[in-house]
């Protein structure tokens, strides 16, 4: 097809129909014809991505978040859940860098209480949006405004589900909003993610204007309505910077989330909220100040009146 | 078919990869690059503006919908289509120069992606902030720029790979490895074989390519690809050449002598045609009916360049611009046979001044050349009944007058001068139009289609009438020229037309939407170039 009238009438077409959808979407959100149409990419894509990433599983496993956890105090206990989830993964094969990452999320998750149900990220998001599709499903009995946490901490809350895949958007999504609460103190607040600006943190904002934040203080999720989209006591992260502005209400501080959400591998996805409030019981020891030997030279001219800052022992 | 089996299938791969490898990769500086925009890009500029606007609004509602999406679903839609339009519309750079559809990928790359943060930043506010946008988008742009190159150069791999597919030659001489193919053929023994299993029923339903040109795109066909309702069209009316000189643009008149046997009867009744496009004198030639000889003069057809379209003639064809460039691509195809074997072969010269009326023997007797010259941007013929004919071509000399082709109707100048001196002149009409042939000929008239003439043509309704009026287009006196042939010149108004017919003009169609493009306006078209002939 050359440049011609028939071409140009096909752009035209096409373009108005774009428009058309973007109005739709922007409107209807998804229960109109366009969720419909997500509805069903969501089955097509999702199955194809599901098997694409069981191929291409060990190029982005490279980048698997590693870091290792430290308590191994109930890993002789979890063993047999270890097991039981493994072959709910479905994945006959599990890397070593995974079968650590579901230690230490079925760790947290039994610390906690919750019943999650394990998964792992297939697909990641395009553009400016931070979301991520996992391989579990409507038939694993995953629903969705469930949360999604991994090893270190909250990922954030499922909004989609076909039969085999979910979609997740993460707490460091620009439109995520997340109920916390202050570690020591219990004070309530909300984090948002910041976005594709700085996809590393999220900004806190505390409700009570009295409370002075320091450096170092760690959140957890607060309990949402019915336990969604939230539910309580999943670690969320530590302040990392204050930032007092002049006129604001309340202060405003950014947050280090526990979870690594740039390299997103096995996550578990809550089925069933504990029965009791975890509190703060799942969190990780607070990183305590380790005591560095520092030495002081005090050098201080000689005085002939001053006798405490004499160096001589017999001064 | 296999094309957008080709499109299709890539469009799905590189989403997947995109979605579930690229995205999660953490990458440095904080952006991806979007294989998705390059794709499009990429088969935009093989395959032209009506198959990237397809590609790109189907790639695009994919990106938008595939499950990790939640942005607004037709932003990507809109951008991609837009995008692949403005590529096609790029894609003879892809035949012309190496450099430059690298260059004009990694533009369009991130034209594409700085347009989508835009669209985001309007439609998207709660997700897409400044910020946002300024951290992300210079490094996904500077990784498509990075990545544009290579995805551009597998695709047009992958565009040659299903060109050289042996099952698909129709798709072969569709996409310009039609030399290639013919000299295949060459050493085989026959081209016939070739352009029959090529689907090309008539030669005028083929075209045939002046060297691996074109890749993913459509150059080679004259009338459309074999099958299609133009080229089945085109066969009913028989061969026609069209000078409109796009990529691949190639038989002008007649094909190779072993072509006949491949469409006998539909030749005779061949109506030859003439498309004077773009002030490039067009032929329509027609062979003569008697059985297969050539004459044994080269029969020339004076194509005048300079023009736009002529230009594009030439550097597809791989002449340089300066000098006289031989363009082996003629009837008799030298890619098909060597040239010297043949005797009388058909000359297609792209020069001022027709060679018609020099002496013959300052005429060399050689190879089918396609000569160009900066000459003269009109016919050959205008310049002719200058006298600048005899001069010879001037390389470097330009004629700056826009109306070329109304000042060859003019009474000064001889008109588009086609009935040359001698008889079997097979290629611009005269020889083709006075042949002598055993048989009796039918009148054939040719039929003039001048879409958007130039404006002084559409002014001067007197030519036009003149159109009308005698079937011929010779409308200005014969000049000196003329006079010195001794033979009576003009388009269709050789001393072979017996029953001259009405030179019909043609109308476009017209489109109900036809009010929404730009050239809506109600008027006689005069057609400037055939729409198959790549215009």
């Amino acid at each position: 097809m050359h440049d011609s009238r028939r071409t140009r009438l096909v752009l035209g077409v096409l373009l108005v129909v774009a428009l058309l959808l973007i109005v739709v979407d922007y409107r209807d959100g998804s229960s109109g014809p366009v969720g419909g149409m997500r509805r069903v990419a969501s089955s097509v894509f999702g199955g194809a991505e599901r098997g694409v990433s069981a191929v291409t599983g060990p190029v982005t496993r490279l980048f698997d978040g590693s870091t290792s956890g430290s308590d191994s105090s109930q890993v002789a206990a979890l063993q047999a859940q270890v097991l039981r989830l493994r072959t709910q993964l479905n994945s006959a094969q599990l890397t070593k860098s995974d079968y650590a990452q579901l230690k230490r999320l079925l760790q947290l998750s039994g610390q906690g209480g919750y019943r999650i149900v394990a998964a792992t990220v297939v697909a990641a998001g395009q553009g400016f949006q931070r979301t991520v599709t996992l391989d579990a499903g409507s038939a694993d009995g995953v629903k969705a405004r469930q949360t999604v946490l991994n090893s270190a901490g909250l990922v954030g809350q499922v909004t989609a589900v076909s039969a085999h895949t979910c979609t997740v958007l993460l707490a460091t999504d620009a439109s995520s909003v997340v109920g916390i609460r202050m570690a020591p103190s219990g004070q309530l607040g909300y984090v948002t993610g910041l976005g594709a600006a700085d996809p590393g943190l999220l900004r806190l904002q505390v409700l009570d204007a009295n409370l002075v934040l320091s450096k170092g203080e760690q959140l957890v999720t607060s309990a949402s309505v019915n336990n969604r989209p939230f539910v309580a006591g999943v670690p969320v992260g530590l302040v990392e910077q204050v930032q007092n502005k002049a006129g604001s209400l309340t202060s405003i501080a950014l947050v280090q989330p526990y979870a690594d959400f740039s390299s997103l591998g096995v996550v578990g996805i809550v089925v069933r909220p504990p029965a009791h409030d975890p509190r703060f019981s799942v969190l990780p020891p607070k990183p305590s100040a380790t005591p560095v030997p520092t030495v002081t030279v005090t050098v201080t001219p000689r005085a002939p009146g001053s006798p405490h800052v004499s160096p001589s022992p017999g001064g | 078919m296999r094309r957008l089996a080709l499109s299709a299938a890539l469009v799905a791969a590189v989403l997947l990869v995109q979605l579930t490898i690229v995205n999660r990769v953490p990458l440095p500086g904080g952006g991806a690059p979007n294989l998705v925009l390059l794709l499009v890009i990429a088969l935009a500029m093989c395959g032209g503006p009506g198959a990237g606007v397809v590609t790109g609004f189907a790639a695009g509602l994919c990106l938008d919908l595939a499950p990790p999406a939640t942005q607004i679903v037709g932003g990507y839609a809109l951008v991609f289509c837009l995008i692949g339009y403005l590529c096609g519309l790029l894609r003879g750079v892809l035949a012309r120069s190496a450099l430059l559809p690298l260059v004009l990928a990694a533009g369009a790359a991130v034209l594409g992606e700085a347009m989508y943060a835009g669209l985001s930043l309007v439609v998207d506010k709660s997700q897409v902030t400044v910020a946002a946008v300024r951290h992300v988008l210079p490094a996904s742009a500077l990784y498509d720029v990075a990545l544009s190159s290579l995805v551009l150069y597998l695709v047009v791999l992958a565009s040659r790979s299903l060109a050289d597919s042996p099952a698909d030659h129709a798709t072969a001489l569709q996409q310009g490895d039609a030399s290639a193919r013919l000299r295949r053929a060459r050493a085989d023994g026959s081209t016939a074989p070739v352009l029959r299993q090529a689907g090309l029923a008539s030669p005028a339903a083929s075209g045939m390519l002046l060297g691996g040109t074109g890749l993913l795109g459509r150059a080679g066909w004259i009338a459309g690809p074999a099958g299609s309702r133009a080229a089945r069209r085109a066969e009913r009316r028989g061969p026609r050449a069209r000078s409109s000189a796009h990529l691949g643009d190639g038989w002008l008149g007649y094909g190779p002598p072993t072509w006949r046997t491949l469409a006998g009867p539909q030749r005779q009744a061949a109506v030859p045609r003439l498309r004077p496009a773009n002030g490039v004198a067009g032929s329509a030639a027609r062979l003569q009916a008697g059985p297969a000889r050539w004459s044994a003069r080269p029969v020339n057809l004076h194509l005048a360049a300079g023009r736009r379209r002529a230009q594009k003639a030439r550097q597809s064809a791989g002449a340089s611009r300066r000098g006289l460039p031989r363009i082996s691509f003629s009837a008799g195809g030298s890619a098909a046979r060597p040239a010297p074997t043949r005797r009388g072969l058909p000359r297609i010269s792209f020069s001022g001044g027709s060679t018609a009326a020099r002496p013959a023997a300052s005429r060399p007797v050689r190879s089918p050349s396609f000569k160009s010259s900066p000459t003269l941007r009109g016919g050959s013929a205008s310049q002719l009944a200058t006298g600048h004919a005899l001069a010879g071509p001037r390389p470097g000399a330009r004629t700056p007058s826009p109306g070329t082709f109304s000042r060859q109707l003019g009474p000064r100048a001889g008109g588009l001068r086609l009935g040359g001196r001698r008889s079997r002149d097979g290629i611009v009409g005269g020889g083709a139009l006075t042949a002598r042939s055993s048989r009796p000929r039918r009148a054939a008239a040719p039929r003039f289609h001048l879409r958007r003439a130039q404006p002084s043509m559409v002014r001067r309704t007197a030519a036009a009438s003149e159109f009308r009026a005698g079937g011929a287009l010779l409308t200005g006196g014969h000049g000196p020229a003329f006079g010195g042939s001794g033979l009576s010149g003009g388009l269709g108004g050789g001393s072979g037309l017996s029953q001259p017919r009405t030179v019909r003009f043609r109308r476009r169609r017209r489109s109900p939407l036809a009010f929404l493009t730009r050239r809506g306006s109600r008027r006689t078209d005069f057609s400037q170039l055939g729409r198959r002939t790549g215009g």
